[in-house]
C-alpha cells in the first residue's frame, strides 16, 4: 500500500512537472519569435526583403565618349 | 495512525499535482494569447474576413515571390503579369490604401526602372509612398525603400542631379534605424555613390563605394550580386578618371563573378560587357570590344526589346567601334 501510494503521488507530480515544463516552452517560443505566426503578421518596423522592401541598383552603363554628342 | 499518515501524504501530493496543473494551464494559455496580440497588432489597413486575410496574403506573396524571382533572372516580360494579379489581389483582400499594396507597388516599380516603363514605375513609387506615409505607425525600411528606388529610377533616366536628394533621404532614414554598417545601409550608400558618379563628383563617390563593398563583403563573403554590381561600377569610375589599368582589372573581376552568379544570359551581364567593350575600343583592342558588343546587343535585345535605353546606348556604342574600324552599321 506503501508502494503504491508512493508510486501515485511520484507519477502525479512528474506529470505535473511535463506540463508545466511544456508551458514554459510554449512562452519562450511565443517571445522570441512574434510574428511568424501567419503570413499576414509582417512585422511594421521590420524588412522583408523579399517582399516589402525590395531595393533596385544603379548600375553604370558606359557610353563611349565619341557616341556622346 | 500509519493508514491516516498515508492518505495524508497521498493528499498532499495529489493536491500540489493539482495546484501545479492549474498554473501551467494558465500558462499554456497566456503564452498562446501572446503572439495572436502580435498579429492583430499587425493588421491591415481592411481587416479581412476570417481566414480570407491568411490565404489572400500567402496569394499575394507568393505572386510577389515569383515575380521577383523572374524579375532578378533578367526574365522581365514573365515578372510582369505576375506583380499585376498580385496588386488587384492585394486591392480587393486589403484595401486599395494598405501596405499589402504599397509592398506589391514598391515591387513593381522595381520592374518598371529595370523593363524601361519608367513613368509607370514612378506613379507606382509614388503611390506606395503616400500609403505608407499616412499609414500610422510608419515602415520605416519600406519608406526609406521608395526613397532608395525613387532615387534610383532618377538614375535610370539619366537624371543624375534629381536623384541625388532622394538617395540621401533614404540613406538618412535607414542609417538612423539601424546603424552605418548595416547592409541595407550600404545598399542606399551605394545608390547614393552611382548619383553622385554620374554628375561627376568623383571624390565623394568612390569612398562610399569602397565603404559599401567592404560592407557587403563582411557580410556577404568576397562573391555576390552586390559586391559585382560595384566593382561594375567602381570600374566605370576608374574608366572616368582615366585610370584604364583599374579599370580592366575591375571589370573582369565583375564580369567573372556575375557570370558565374546570375549566368551569361543575363541583362545585368551585359552592362558590363558593353562597358568592358568600351574600354577596350580606348586601348585600340577592336576585335575583342567587337565580341563582347555582339554580346551585350544580343543579351539586351533578347531581354528589353530593340527601345529599351540600354540597347540604343550599346548599340550606338558598337556602331561608333564600327565606324572607327571601317565597317558598316550594326543596324545596315
Amino acid at each position: 500500500m506503501d508502494a503504491i501510494t508512493n508510486l501515485l503521488a511520484t507519477v502525479a507530480l512528474l506529470l505535473a512537472m511535463a506540463a508545466a515544463g511544456d508551458a514554459t516552452k510554449g512562452q519562450v517560443g511565443a517571445s522570441s519569435t512574434p510574428g511568424t505566426h501567419s503570413i499576414s503578421s509582417r512585422p511594421l518596423t521590420g524588412c522583408d526583403d523579399e517582399f516589402g522592401c525590395g531595393m533596385n541598383h544603379n548600375e553604370t552603363l558606359v557610353r563611349d565618349a565619341a557616341t556622346v554628342k | 495512525m500509519n493508514s491516516e499518515r498515508k492518505s495524508l501524504k497521498l493528499f498532499v501530493s495529489v493536491a500540489l499535482a493539482a495546484a501545479v496543473c492549474l498554473v501551467a494551464a494558465v500558462a499554456r494559455k497566456w503564452s498562446v494569447g501572446a503572439p495572436l496580440d502580435d498579429i492583430n497588432s499587425a493588421q491591415p489597413t481592411r481587416t479581412p474576413a476570417p481566414g480570407e486575410g491568411a490565404s489572400a496574403a500567402l496569394r499575394v506573396r507568393s505572386l510577389t515571390l515569383r515575380g521577383s524571382q523572374f524579375r532578378d533572372a533578367g526574365r522581365y516580360r514573365e515578372a510582369g503579369p505576375l506583380f499585376d494579379e498580385a496588386l488587384a489581389m492585394a486591392e480587393a483582400a486589403f484595401g486599395a490604401d494598405s501596405l499589402e499594396v504599397a509592398a506589391v507597388l514598391n515591387q513593381l516599380g522595381m520592374l518598371g526602372k529595370y523593363d524601361g516603363r519608367f513613368d509607370m514605375a514612378e506613379a507606382a513609387y509614388r503611390r506606395a509612398l503616400l500609403i505608407v506615409e499616412k499609414t500610422a505607425g510608419l515602415d520605416p525600411p519600406l519608406r526609406a525603400s521608395l526613397f532608395h528606388n525613387l532615387g534610383g529610377l532618377e538614375h535610370a533616366r539619366g537624371r543624375y542631379a534629381q536623384g541625388e536628394p532622394l538617395a540621401r533621404r533614404s540613406v538618412e532614414i535607414r542609417e538612423r534605424a539601424l546603424g552605418p554598417d548595416h547592409i541595407d545601409v550600404a545598399a542606399d550608400i551605394a545608390a547614393l555613390a552611382a548619383l553622385l558618379d554620374g554628375q561627376g563628383k568623383y571624390d565623394e563617390s568612390e569612398p562610399l563605394y569602397r565603404r559599401a563593398l567592404a560592407i557587403f563583403e563582411r557580410e556577404n563573403g568576397p562573391e555576390h550580386y552586390e559586391i559585382a554590381v560595384n566593382l561594375n561600377n567602381l570600374a566605370a569610375l576608374k574608366q572616368a578618371q582615366g585610370d584604364t589599368d583599374a579599370a580592366e582589372q575591375l571589370y573582369r573581376r565583375a564580369l567573372a563573378m556575375k557570370e558565374k552568379l546570375l549566368g551569361a544570359e543575363h541583362p545585368d551581364t551585359a552592362m558590363t560587357l558593353n562597358n568592358l567593350a568600351v574600354l577596350l575600343k580606348k586601348q585600340e583592342n577592336y576585335e575583342e570590344a567587337a565580341a563582347l558588343y555582339r554580346r551585350a546587343l544580343s543579351i539586351f535585345e533578347a531581354a528589353l526589346g530593340a527601345q529599351h535605353p540600354k540597347v540604343v546606348t550599346c548599340r550606338k556604342n558598337y556602331d561608333e567601334l564600327l565606324r572607327k574600324m571601317g565597317r558598316r552599321s550594326s543596324a545596315a
